[in-house]
């Protein structure tokens, strides 16, 4: 008797949606996830009606424009990261095995997870709808606008959805599959982005701008940070004829449908050929241990038996050639970024500034991502269980964590600076005094010293927010946002007082030290309150 | 005169809730230094729960328990040094080699780095995973992650071992090695906790065991105990040397026996209540002319005394 899988491809889907519904539905996080996005809508709506002369029919277009990027900021961030874990998630707790030993097919697996995550991405944007009326209403945005944007945020959901499937079927872990989301995700949208702006000859209109300057804004300047000049010049009116217009969306659906058909295809495909539980062959082990082994192994035997005596979870942070890896293939990261530069971009503070962004955002999502998923795997593993009950007290799990973070991107946080400081040295935005007899004088001209005492700080209370998130929730997503958000708090509660004593920004700067302080010793008395009475979520 | 020796583990009203659920209620349990305790009981009946509260992991609701005589919630650091926990999971880090897994722990109970070295190496020696050394954990076999977690409870040399479930998973020849593991640590003087669902091996296992149910403890004593105190004196197995068939025609005409029928050429005899005096069997037989090397009471398992005291329910 020969076994024949599935033929009837919708009622074979029924119950992996049905399961997958129901999953959903029980997750607590999807509804915060609503709740934070409509939030951070109307964030952005206060932020830019707090104080403004303009008229609503003025205001309108800039609210349009800025709820439309951070639309496309969060489809960026949360599509891919939903996808990803999909079917990573059975491969890990070896369910996906179980599935193939149904008449399922792999196409039927792959499509039915993620027409769910589909779903999920829409209820997002409804939830986020009240707030993107609000500038329609306001007026001073025209219907076609409203369509264009909406078509732009359909094709970015699908890229994002097409980088998360192929994520979810080429990695195991969640970690891994999210940062293979996320990257494949962004990948996809610029050079889709490209794509539709050689269509367009460079004439851009709403439609690619929203896509350059959403990519512009990501890396750059973040929404609360754009001026009401750069607002004014992307608000323009497109010259193009409606046809037109039609037929270049029209064809950038179909474009991208057809590119989630074949990610679809191709996630089907690899599951079915991988879904055995495979351990490492011995040649895999071989090169692990031949490549990833440390050339001074004595030496750094040593150094390491030195740090584990110290405190051993702080080592935690350092053992695997994995956390070496990042440590230094950052650093390689940035010195590469360094060296392609073009040596006109040097004087041009515009790609300095960029540039400069990228490398921060590269550093801080490889901490957060580090901090969070090594602690969220303890937990999930049982490890942290059982260094719980050992002798070693909470302050130290605290300081050895925090301890271990800042001591694996220490190299690329100083790489970094380094290199702005070279940078405005060579600009001539930084000169150097040299005084008889006293130490020397550095003089800035026209450096935003603020936002990079904003950076200092970040990376500094980063591991404390990191770990206490990790702690707490169970999602990788959730805790990096909420760790994110957690940094800002110390920054906003200084401007504030600082805009209170009217002050400037050397003003601002001693103020963000004791409140990022003040953040830190917060954070660390919750991790500490939360890890004595076991308060944390497996 | 002497002081009495300080329990390994006491109990008093130990009690945990998780909201509405009462997963221990109101625990009463004292074990002896150097037993093996067995600690029986269905999925559900509170034996993790009273584990982890023991391994100081877990706070009480109310009541009291001490480990060698410290308190786990105020003392819950004396505590730590004097346990080892093995859970019902593995928790290891996958990408760590089996030494380096082991002297992380070490290095945890702030064992010196001179001495972790020769720690490791016997602990190793003793789980037998000596040949694994230099293994990466997440290459291991269920069975060897297993050992792995018993060597990493006896890095530190504890003196209690609280084990849950240490021989889920393992094959036969592992089973009956870990067992003999635990029979030679109890001899170097530890007292060891065990808790499984595999019954036949705790009874020969272990000194003493308890059962509960639904969070309250049934029984806490020695194994011969509770047999005793569940055997209800019916049931009497014969071993006649010829044909059991004779034995059981003549038995059956006594009209204190309800049944008797063979059972691997014995004869296992019912009686109808349990006041008769079994010597009856011993008389009617010689008088019958009908030779036996053998009379005794029907021994309970410790399967079946599980089976009578609880009722299978969970909560």
């Amino acid at each position: 008797m020969t076994f024949r899988r599935q033929s009837n491809f919708p009622s074979g889907l029924w119950p992996v949606l049905q399961r997958e519904l129901r999953v959903t539905a029980r997750r607590p996080f999807n509804y915060w996830l609503r709740v934070l996005s409509a939030l951070s809508g109307t964030l952005v709506i206060w932020a830019n009606l707090a104080g403004s002369n303009m008229r609503a029919s003025e205001i309108g277009p800039v609210l349009f424009i800025f709820l439309h990027f951070l639309l496309l900021g969060m489809l960026l961030l949360i599509v891919p990261a939903l996808a990803a874990d999909v079917i990573a998630r059975e491969k890990r707790e070896g369910t996906l095995g179980l599935l193939f030993l149904t008449p399922l097919t792999a196409m039927q697996i792959v499509v039915g997870k993620e027409l769910v995550q589909i779903l999920r991405a829409f209820t997002l944007w409804l939830a986020v709808l009240p707030v993107l009326s609000i500038p329609i209403l306001a007026g001073g945005v025209g219907i076609g606008e409203v369509l264009r944007a909406l078509a732009t945020e359909l094709c970015v959901a699908l890229l994002c959805l097409c980088g998360g499937v192929l994520a979810s079927s080429l990695a195991k872990t969640r970690g891994v599959a999210f940062l293979y989301g996320i990257v494949l995700a962004a990948g996809f949208v610029f050079l889709f982005g490209r794509a539709v702006l050689c269509l367009l000859q460079g004439q851009l209109t709403v439609v690619p701008r929203v896509y350059s300057s959403g990519l512009r804004w990501l890396l750059n300047d973040g929404v609360l940070f754009l001026d009401q000049q750069t607002l004014g010049n992307l608000v323009g009116r497109p010259r193009y004829p409606t046809q037109f217009w039609v037929s270049t969306l029209g064809a950038s659906l179909l474009a991208v449908l057809l590119l989630v058909f074949a990610c679809l295809r191709f996630a089907a495909k690899r599951i079915e050929r991988s879904w055995h539980d495979k351990i490492p062959s011995t040649t895999q082990t071989n090169l692990v241990r031949r490549y990833c082994t440390p050339l001074f192994q004595h030496r750094f035997s040593r150094k390491m038996r030195r740090q584990l005596d110290r405190n051993p979870v702080a080592w935690l942070q350092q053992y695997s050639w994995k956390a070496r890896l990042v440590k230094w293939g950052l650093c390689l990261a940035f010195l590469g970024t360094a060296v392609l530069l073009p040596t006109s971009s040097y004087m041009d503070s515009d790609a300095r500034d960029l540039t400069r962004s990228f490398m921060f955002y590269a550093l801080a999502a490889a901490m957060t991502y580090s901090g969070i998923n090594s602690f969220l795997e303890e937990k999930r593993s049982g490890a942290l269980e059982l260094i719980l009950i050992t002798p070693i007290p909470v302050n130290q799990i605290i300081v050895g964590r925090v301890w271990g973070l800042w001591k694996q991107f220490l190299p690329a946080a100083l790489m970094l600076a380094g290199w702005d400081a070279g940078c405005l040295w060579i600009s001539g935005d930084l000169r150097i005094h040299f005084r008889p007899g006293g130490l020397p004088l550095l003089r800035f001209e026209d450096v935003d010293l603020a936002m990079r005492a904003v950076t200092a700080n970040g990376f500094f209370a980063l591991p404390f927010c990191a770990t206490y998130f990790a702690l707490r929730l169970k999602n990788l997503i959730a805790a990096s946002v909420l760790a994110w958000v957690a940094l800002l708090i110390a920054p906003c509660f200084a401007a504030a007082l600082n805009a209170s004593m009217s002050g400037d920004d050397t003003s601002f700067i001693l103020l963000l030290v004791p409140c990022n302080l003040a953040l830190a010793l917060l954070v660390s008395f919750l991790l500490r309150h939360s890890l004595s009475r076991r308060l944390y979520s497996f | 005169m002497d002081a009495p020796p300080i329990p390994a583990v006491a109990t008093i009203g130990l009690t945990r809730s998780y909201g509405a659920l009462t997963a221990l209620n109101s625990l009463d349990l004292t074990i002896n230094q150097g037993d093996l305790f067995g600690f029986i009981g269905s999925n559900g009946a509170g034996k993790t729960t009273t584990l982890r509260i023991l391994a100081t992991f877990l706070a009480p609701s109310s009541g009291t328990a001490k480990v060698l005589g410290f308190d786990v919630v105020k003392e819950a650091d004396a505590v730590r040094h004097v346990i080892g926990y093995m859970p019902d999971f593995f928790g290891v880090y996958k990408d760590m080699e089996v030494t380096e897994y082991l002297d992380f722990f070490g290095a945890c109970y702030k064992i010196p780095t001179a001495q972790r070295e020769k720690t490791v190496g016997d602990v190793l020696e003793l789980v037998g995973l000596s040949e694994k050394k230099g293994a990466i954990i997440g290459a291991l076999s269920r069975g060897m992650q297993q050992r792995l977690g018993l060597a990493r409870v006896l890095i530190h040399d504890p003196k209690l071992l609280l084990l849950d479930e240490p021989a889920s998973g393992l094959d036969p020849r592992a089973r009956i090695e870990m067992m003999a593991i635990l029979q030679e640590l109890q001899r170097l003087g530890k007292t060891i906790i065990i808790s499984s669902h595999i019954l036949s091996e705790l009874q020969t296992l272990c000194n003493r065991v308890a059962i509960i149910e639904k969070g309250r403890l049934i029984y806490s004593g020695p194994v011969q105990g509770v047999r005793e105190q569940m055997s209800t004196g019916l049931i009497y197995w014969v071993l006649p040397r010829g044909n059991p068939a004779d034995a059981i025609a003549l038995l059956k005409t006594l009209p204190t026996v309800a049944d008797a029928v063979a059972v691997d050429g014995q004869v296992k005899v019912t009686f109808a209540n349990p006041d008769v005096d079994p010597a009856i069997l011993a008389t009617t037989l010689v008088q019958g002319g009908i030779p036996f090397t053998g009379l005794w009471e029907d021994e309970l398992g410790l399967e079946e005394v599980f089976l009578r005291v609880t009722r299978g329910e969970t909560q």
